[in-house]
């Protein structure tokens, strides 16, 4: 069986390399850009999208141990930050979101362990921020996402959907709150944590939260743990799919949120392979 | 084709469902299957199928003359049996094209042969969804997620005209279904027969019947089926009701 863990990164895009504490600025270009983020060892990096400027950052490293990002979204700017997690990793996230700015994490972790987490703050009127995360998580590796999202200001929106599934002995964890202050009305805010389980040896802890002092806003949150479907296997299973298959699709359709959100075919393909040869 | 010889199963919760079914079904053939709600027939197409939430607990289940009962679900497509489901199941992700692709593929592996070309396999693709008047533009999306009723049951009769089994069991297949949409389910069906394959149809109501005639219609009460007929069995239900025929075995 295949069991390539690791993502050959497309040549034709630019490449920012980070090889010690950084500071860059991502300019407006008037077209929609994408970067490549090459970073090694445990460093920081203070990310500036400037106003108006579209940018996708797509990250797979694997020799950053520890990492640090501060994002700084100015008026208007939109970043698109795909994170492929394949080994060991622990990483801070800071998020400042200027006035209808739009953030969009999609954050994949297939291998090793890691500690995340995020301080996101809603800074401005009219931001939108959107986090999405599949974790497949087997023999003992623990993966722990702490979220603290912040609505300091009224007309935003906001969106957390993680998704888990647990084989052998791992340990999964989801640590999620939304805190609105008491000003930031007409807020929409919702966040969700959806759990397999695979194995009985396997450990899920999810703990969303809301925090709300505003009176006006629209907020929700919930967390399932379940297994496979059986309906969903026996439907595969008799129109002639093999079982290992379909449990296969059940857990590419699981992970379809944070996936659909890459649309970079030649990085999305890869990371459906990786999650195809981690069945078994 | 297939041959039931007093067959009982019960569910996985422990209770006793089919008591003793009784049901040869020939090559050619259409056989009806109805009765009133909880008599069983799904639970029939379940077992048939292998679905492991119920389980056998005596008779014998024959298919293509060899026992069946140890076969996965797969196992007993992959010789021909084939389920549609009265709520088929919404798979996002996992595109129609890429389902049957799989579904069909899988199949051919179980047989020793290696994948279909892909543009045999396209031009087969495209030829069932224009017998099922299946709009090509289904098929690109994501498997049965936001699909009216109609489109479900016409996605389920492609998948079956795709994968062209011996035996095809329609499980209430003309639940939810309008008149124009059961109309052409009804001829999906129609134009699959052959003389060498069968179908079972699974139903409450005679409607469907009329669109797809059986040769054999059987009733269908409490684990047993207590009437065989032909067509006009399931007229004379349609007029008068279950209650004439079960009242003995309340």
């Amino acid at each position: 069986m295949n069991r390539k863990r690791y993502i050959t990164l497309s040549e034709d895009i630019t490449t920012i390399k980070v090889e010690h504490d950084s500071r860059t600025t991502l300019r407006n270009t008037g077209e929609k850009e994408s970067y490549l983020l090459l970073c090694s060892g445990s460093h920081s990096l203070e990310l500036t999208i400037e106003k108006g400027a579209d940018v996708t950052l797509i990250e797979a490293s694997d020799s950053t141990p520890e990492f640090r990002y501060e994002i700084h979204l100015e008026s208007g700017a939109s970043l698109r930050h795909i994170r492929i997690d394949l080994t060991d990793k622990k990483t801070s996230y800071t998020l400042h979101q200027e006035r209808d700015s739009r953030y969009e994490l999609s954050l994949i972790s297939l291998c090793g362990s890691q500690e995340n987490s995020f301080a996101m703050h809603s800074d401005g009127e009219g931001t939108d921020t959107r986090m999405c995360g599949f974790t497949y998580g087997q023999t003992s590796y623990e993966v722990r996402n702490t979220i603290r999202l912040y609505h300091h200001k009224p007309h935003a929106t906001s969106y957390q959907a993680f998704k888990y599934v647990a084989d052998d002995a791992s340990r999964l964890s989801f640590d999620g709150k939304i805190i609105v202050d008491p000003h930031a009305q007409k807020i929409e805010a919702y966040q969700k944590n959806n759990n397999i389980l695979l194995n009985e040896k396997a450990h899920i802890e999810s703990d969303p939260q809301l925090e709300i002092y505003a009176d006006d806003v629209r907020c929700s949150h919930g967390s399932t743990i379940g297994q496979l479907d059986a309906d969903a296997l026996f439907y595969m299973q008799s129109r002639g799919i093999n079982y290992m298959t379909a449990c296969g699709i059940l857990i590419r359709s699981f992970a379809d949120e944070p996936l659909s959100m890459i649309k970079e075919e030649w990085l999305r393909e890869q990371i459906e392979d990786i999650i195809a040869s981690m069945l078994k | 084709m297939l041959e039931i010889k007093e067959l009982t199963a019960r569910s996985d919760d422990g209770n006793d469902i089919l008591k003793g079914i009784n049901l040869t079904v020939h090559p050619g053939e259409v056989h009806a299957i109805m009765g009133p709600n909880g008599s069983g027939k799904s639970t029939l197409s379940s077992v048939i199928a292998g679905n492991p939430k119920f389980i056998k607990t005596g008779g014998s289940l024959r298919f293509m003359g060899e026992e069946i009962d140890e076969l996965s679900p797969e196992e007993r497509a992959h010789k021909g049996i084939f389920l549609s489901f009265q709520y088929p199941v919404e798979i996002p992700g996992v595109t129609v094209n890429n389902f049957i692709k799989t579904a069909i593929n899988e199949k051919r592996h179980s047989q020793g042969l290696e994948d279909m070309p892909a543009g045999e396999l396209l031009r087969m693709i495209k030829e069932k969804a224009a017998l099922v008047e299946l709009d090509p533009r289904f098929l690109s999306r994501s498997l049965n997620e936001g699909f009216s009723g109609g489109e479900k049951k016409r996605a389920e009769i492609f998948q079956m005209a795709a994968l062209s089994p011996r035996l095809a069991i329609l499980d209430e297949t003309d639940s939810g279904l309008d008149i124009d949409a059961l109309r052409i389910v009804a001829n999906g069906v129609n134009k699959l027969k052959s003389p060498e394959n069968a179908t079972i149809v699974i139903t409450h109501y005679q409607r469907l019947l009329d669109y797809i005639v059986p040769d054999y219609v059987h009733v269908l009460y409490k684990g047993r089926i207590i009437k065989t007929g032909g067509r006009e069995l399931a007229l004379e239900l349609e007029e008068k009701g279950y209650d004439w025929l079960i009242k003995d075995y309340q």
